[in-house]
């Protein structure tokens, strides 16, 4: 018995690993997609509408060595779009999923399918998604602010100071990154989970129909 | 993540939360939902933090006029902002949500076809 128990626990863990690590790289495939759209786009419009748009291609240029408002630029910034936008994506969807197994029926709406396949609707954690998202946003902007510190242009980032206007406290130091952080955590938070909370009652109010 | 071995049928249930499709219309909703709010709470906190006299107020956040015209850090700027930015949020919400169904309908026709193949050769 005791076998077969540990034999279905570890089918059920290959079985919720396989599925994971699908699903991760289709997050990320998707989120490197947007980003190095994004990217490319944001490029494309500052070469062929100088001076606008030129400041936002040189800051973000600043991170992401290359990236510029010409051609070779917008295909550089495709490519660390694709790769950047992968590599959250697959750190979002991975915290997201931490826990999934022990919740994982409230995560579905299970439809009537036809064919005898498992069908559902996906219903999303507010609580999770806040986290993971939270956690990279602040993660983020730590790594950025103190980029600008160690390369010891902090004092000039005028910029980057400007996000003290909406993040009270925060400054381009090793202190104000991380005040930020918690702040920028907090709002990240609060609007993953508005967004879960919207989307899970209008995804079940339409499958009650 | 629980180690405990669940009943067998919570096999079942993984195979289908891993495999669920995104409610496009709620994605969507919610989206748009939310990239209004942040650009209107956004917009608006800057208008009533104010700037001192003779700065203007959000400067760089204004540069979004490029990309949403008629757009301005102002209470009327902040609800074209809103719907400009539930216009942008609807349709990247819109996008994500068909590309992962898609993923997954291809995937699952994948495993069907493959099912369907192991089945002949059995015959």
């Amino acid at each position: 018995m005791n076998d077969r128990v540990e034999r279905e626990g570890a089918t059920e863990r290959e079985v919720l690993a396989a599925t994971l690590r699908f699903n991760t790289r289709v997050f990320g495939l998707i989120l490197g997609m947007f980003a190095g759209a994004a990217l490319f786009a944001l490029s494309v419009f500052a070469q062929y509408s100088r001076p606008n748009g030129v400041l936002a291609v040189a800051l973000i240029g600043i991170f992401l060595p290359g990236y510029a408002p010409d051609w070779p630029g917008a295909f550089i910034g495709l490519f660390w779009g694709v790769v950047f936008g992968a590599l959250l994506g697959t750190v979002i969807y991975r915290i997201n999923a931490r826990h999934v197994l022990d919740k994982i029926d409230e995560l579905v709406i299970a439809e009537r399918a036809a064919d005898g396949f498992p069908r559902a609707v996906l219903r999303l954690d507010g609580h999770s998604l806040g986290l993971a998202i939270g956690a990279t946003g602040a993660i983020g902007l730590v790594a950025t602010t103190n980029v600008l510190v160690a390369r010891g242009t902090a004092a000039e980032s005028v910029h980057a100071r400007l996000l003290g206007e909406v993040l009270p406290g925060y400054t381009v130091s090793v202190i104000g990154s991380l005040i930020g952080a918690i702040e920028l955590f907090a709002v990240l938070y609060v609007f993953c989970f508005a967004f879960a909370s919207i989307y899970n009652g209008i995804a079940e109010r339409r499958q009650r129909r | 993540m629980a180690m405990e071995a669940l009943p067998a049928d919570h096999r079942d249930t993984i195979i289908m939360w891993a495999l669920a499709k995104l409610d496009v219309a709620a994605f969507v909703t919610a989206s748009a939902v939310i990239c209004a709010c942040g650009l209107l709470a956004l917009t608006l906190f800057l208008v009533i933090k104010g700037a001192p006299p003779g700065i203007p107020v959000g400067p760089h956040l204004a540069h979004l006029a490029l990309f949403f015209p008629g757009y301005s850090v102002t209470p009327i700027g902040a609800l074209i902002g809103g719907a400009y930015a539930a216009v942008v949020g609807g349709i990247v919400g819109l996008l994500l949500a068909i590309f992962w169904n898609a993923a997954h309908i291809v995937f699952l026709a994948v495993v069907r076809m493959r099912a369907s193949l192991a089945s002949y050769s059995i015959d």
